[in-house]
């Protein structure tokens, strides 16, 4: 099964490539060209992936990652940066990225990243699913 | 003077490190799109091996996407370089527009992070003033920064510069401009000593909504 992706970056020749690279390679793949427009996508759709540009106008990566995760905890967010000092780094892991790239980035790499996310994000829905039953169960007794 | 130096050079170190900083993130976005277009080519060097036919109009299309990625990395480059000779003489005579548009280039990408617009006036005729041409860009880039923090996304800040008497001005104006970005002007250790060091003074009140840098006397 294809991984379903959304890159998010404000240069919209970089959007056009990397897509077409992509959707090449079997991928499902949905363009934003801002953080703001990520936010609308994520709110009707789940992706197994977001490729989100760490430094964009508006509101900048770590805001973007927050407020992703705010809407989305299990969503897989992999940052992609020009540079990544150490702090902003592991302030990003913090607040919950699921891993960093640095620009340019090797597609081949960023592939296999899309499909450790989405292998992620199978686990995570899988215990979230296993939770609920077992609260159900609680709930109204066996 | 002496007693303000070392302030004001480790300013301008911390002015030009963030200028270093924000270009060479422009020239990264533009490495990674070049990079990307390289791959569509490789990818269609396979699918050429596979037997599927190369779409010349696909390879047009790649090879004008590379050469105007190339022009647009050498104009960042072009405007790095016209900085970095900034520092090359103490005191010159400085085309104050040209002074203005290029801290507006340099500074850009720190400009659109926070959705702001540059309108810069180019006066009828030519007007220069004898400077530090690296502090004056500093100074312009503090008041610049300074009014932006009080502004809201998709909002103009107006540059212009005008001559008065045997004096010039450049006069930073906003519609609803708050008193919090001109007091960081007034009372900012960079923005005082920039203006100390560059003979300039600092005038709020001729509008409600603008600031004047003024240097009396200085026309060449």
């Amino acid at each position: 099964m294809s991984e379903k992706v959304l890159l998010v970056d404000d240069e919209k020749d970089f959007l056009e490539a990397m897509s077409e690279r992509m959707k090449s390679r079997d991928m499902e793949v949905t363009t934003a060209s801002s953080a703001k427009e990520a936010l609308e996508k994520i709110e009707y759709e789940t992706f197994d992936a977001i490729v989100l540009d760490f430094q964009m106008p508006g509101m900048d990566g770590m805001e973007a990652l927050k407020s992703m995760k705010t809407k989305q905890p299990e969503s897989q967010i992999i940052l992609l940066t020009g540079y990544a000092t150490v702090e902003k780094t592991v302030e990003a892991m913090k607040i919950g990225a699921a891993d960093f790239l640095e620009k340019p980035a090797d597609l081949e790499i960023l592939s296999q990243k899309i499909k450790q996310a989405k292998a992620e994000k199978i686990l995570i829905v899988k215990k979230q699913q296993e939770k609920r039953v077992i609260d159900i169960i609680k709930k109204y007794g066996a | 003077m002496s007693q303000i130096k070392p302030y004001l050079e480790n300013a301008g170190i911390k002015f030009f490190s963030r200028v270093s900083a924000s270009i060479s993130h422009e020239v990264k976005n533009v490495l990674a799109i070049m990079n990307e277009n390289a791959g569509l080519l490789e990818d269609s060097v396979l699918m050429a091996q596979r037997d599927v036919p190369l779409s010349h109009a696909r390879l047009e299309h790649i090879a004008a996407n590379l050469r105007k990625l190339v022009q647009r990395a050498d104009g960042i480059i072009k405007k790095m370089n016209r900085f970095a000779h900034d520092v090359d003489m103490p005191e010159e005579t400085v085309d104050l527009y040209e002074a203005i548009c290029l801290m507006v280039d340099i500074c850009a990408r720190m400009i659109e992070s926070k959705e702001i617009g540059i309108n810069v006036i180019q006066p009828e005729h030519r007007i220069t003033i004898n400077t530090n041409r690296f502090y004056l860009q500093n100074l312009l880039w503090v008041c610049t920064e300074s009014i932006m923090k009080t502004m809201n996304p998709g909002e103009t800040i107006r540059i212009e510069i005008v001559e008065f008497n045997k004096g010039t001005e450049v006069i930073f104006s906003f519609e609803a401009m708050r008193k919090e970005g001109v007091e960081e002007i007034q009372y900012g250790k960079s923005a005082t000593l920039l203006l100390s060091y560059l003979d300039a003074e600092l005038i709020d009140d001729a509008v409600p909504s603008s600031i004047h840098i003024r240097w009396p006397g200085k026309t060449c």
